[in-house]
């Protein structure tokens, strides 16, 4: 708990002074993206790492909160901070009924109906033209005025900062809820959901508080991600984010709170290096994934800083 | 306290418990007992609602929780051990009856996020009354002790434990002595009786250990084959005919 403190501390500060170093905007650029993947990261792994579900539908709350940012800022034209904000609540909403349905189920049908939601949200995507605008998606989302005459560097730095502090935010709550009551419930429920329920935790609802959690949090990072790139399609709703997700927290280490912070830093270099290998990215990690559930089952961080309770007499 | 009426549970064709009736009252020490399969385990799950009964009612101080979901149960104050596994294994031992305090720390998930002094003091209040029962069950030496690490003994104590902590009136072992040595049983047997009235009202016991059971109850209650076979103070079920029989079957004639 303190070691994870210091940690995350520590890593606030390098991610504050980070920009300061004169990098170019291409860099900037992966900072940005790095913010956004440890939003989504965190968020997940409260589903797949404390309360113990696989999910393989969290893209559904990433393409709600980015079609609500964006619908909300083409048509009336509303400002990135409220557009958070609603996206977050937007998806909270939709996480507590998928959630709701879903949390009744465990193990693979739990993965498979949650699969399902988000396939579902993609297909009404990419066909409800009217509204979504199709497989055309909604472009021109509107940056913040007091970018207009920036630089691009110089945005891409705002926008920086912007993601850092939506993911202090998120660390904060991820943090609050695993080490308070909430936390100790649901690692209960993984641990043994019938000891759970004999001491009288309901898991139903310890899972379904952190899903809806989990989805505030995509949502978040969705509406940020539709700022920043400006453009919403219905591929925010596909597998790709989700199987970076999966590589994210695996590799950073589930059940975990740093381990959703590592893990995106290495997976978006990683990403980032790759692209030279074109398609070939997807099977190094494929790769990547096999060698982590082979030999390093519990991820980087799984061997420090796991959820740990220690009495100390006051 | 607990009312148990002719509660009956099918599963497909096989009847597993069929028409059993009893009660606890405060103070008591009850034990089911019965050979392999007569039910003892398969009433437990009646009673704190992890099985529904086919037919029957359970009441717990007039309460009806015959339809309630095991975690309701629990809320009202009927907590149960399980045969197997009752323990959180990659946990610690504070951990595990940390965990199991769970119904008496905050409960409000928006204070959980933005906790206040009062949410702390709380917070450790629960902290040491985990810590003060195990030092009341002598696990002190073992709180950061994971749970899969502890001997066949310590892990029976920490499964008492668990279940104390979670606070109960009505306790519910289930076979809490098992793979214990004959001293190890002894030394269980006086920490039961010193239980109720302390920390709970009532007890409710299935073992198959007889000089424990003998030794603490005040009464018992025999299961065979689904049924009540009978039940009575130790010495009455010690030396009825039926019993030996279900246990040992008839003598050859």
């Amino acid at each position: 708990m303190i070691f994870e403190r210091r940690f995350l501390l520590g890593a606030l500060v390098v991610a504050i002074l980070f920009p300061l170093l004169g990098w170019s905007e291409y860099v900037i650029h992966v900072g940005v993206l790095i913010m956004f993947a440890i939003m989504l990261a965190t968020g997940f792994n409260l589903i797949v790492g404390y309360v113990g579900e696989f999910s393989l539908g969290h893209t559904a709350f990433l393409g709600i909160g980015a079609y609500t940012a964006a619908l909300l800022s083409s048509s009336l034209g509303m400002p990135i901070y409220f557009n958070i904000v609603a996206a977050a609540v937007i998806a909270a909403i939709a996480g507590l009924f998928i959630g709701a349905v879903t949390l009744r189920l465990r193990g693979p049908f739990f993965v498979i109906v949650t699969l399902c939601f988000a396939e579902v949200l993609r297909i009404v995507a990419n066909n409800w033209v009217s509204v979504t605008n199709g497989p055309m998606g909604i472009a021109g989302i509107v940056k913040p005025e007091w970018m207009a005459q920036q630089s691009a560097l110089q945005q891409k730095v705002d926008f920086y900062y912007i993601g850092l502090a939506l993911v202090v935010i998120c660390v904060y709550f991820a943090y609050r809820f695993v080490y308070s009551f909430l936390g100790r419930a649901v690692v209960t429920i993984r641990e043994n959901r019938f000891v759970a329920q004999s001491v009288g935790i309901w898991p139903y609802y310890y899972s379904l508080l952190a899903f809806v959690v989990a989805s505030a949090m995509a949502g978040v990072a969705g509406a940020f991600y539709a700022h920043y790139v400006s453009y919403v399609g219905p591929e925010v709703f596909g597998f790709p984010f989700m199987i970076s997700m999966i590589i994210m927290v695996l590799l950073g280490g589930k059940g975990t709170l740093l381990g959703p912070v590592i893990g995106p830093v290495i997976v978006v270099l990683l990403e980032e290096y790759l692209r030279d290998f074109k398609d070939l990215r997807f099977s190094i990690f494929g790769l990547v994934i096999i060698v982590v559930v082979l030999f390093l089952p519990q991820g980087l961080m799984g061997f420090v800083a796991a959820r740990r309770e220690q009495y100390a007499r006051k | 306290m607990l009312q148990v009426d002719s509660i009956t549970k099918n599963f497909g064709g096989i009847t597993a418990v069929a028409n059993v009736s009893f009660a606890i009252n405060k103070g008591e020490v009850v034990s089911l007992i019965g050979p392999n399969g007569a039910g003892k385990t398969t009433c437990f799950n009646l009673i704190t609602g992890f099985y529904q009964p086919t037919s029957g009612r359970v009441q717990f101080e007039g309460i009806d929780i015959t339809a309630f979901d095991p975690h309701r149960v629990a809320q009202l104050g009927v907590v149960r051990t399980f045969q197997k596994t009752n323990v959180l294994p990659r946990l610690n031992v504070f951990e595990n009856v940390l965990a199991a305090r769970h119904l008496h720390g905050e409960t409000s998930a928006l204070r959980a996020f933005f906790p206040g002094r009062a949410v702390r003091v709380q917070e450790q209040r629960v902290r040491d009354e985990a810590v003060d029962l195990i030092e009341t069950l002598g696990l002190s030496l073992r709180i950061n002790t994971a749970a899969e690490s502890l001997s066949c003994g310590e892990l029976r104590l920490l499964e008492v434990a668990v279940a104390l902590s979670a606070g109960p009136r009505l306790l519910m072992l289930d076979e809490p002595a098992a793979g214990l040595n004959t001293q190890e049983a002894e030394k269980l047997g006086e920490i039961l009786k010193r239980l109720v009235g302390t920390r709970v009202d009532a007890l409710l016991l299935v073992e198959h250990n007889m000089s424990l059971v003998m030794s603490v109850s005040h009464r018992v209650v025999v299961l065979n084959f689904g049924r009540k076979l009978m039940e009575g103070s130790p010495e009455q079920v010690r030396n009825s005919p039926e019993v030996i029989e279900a246990y040992l079957g008839k003598p050859v004639e």
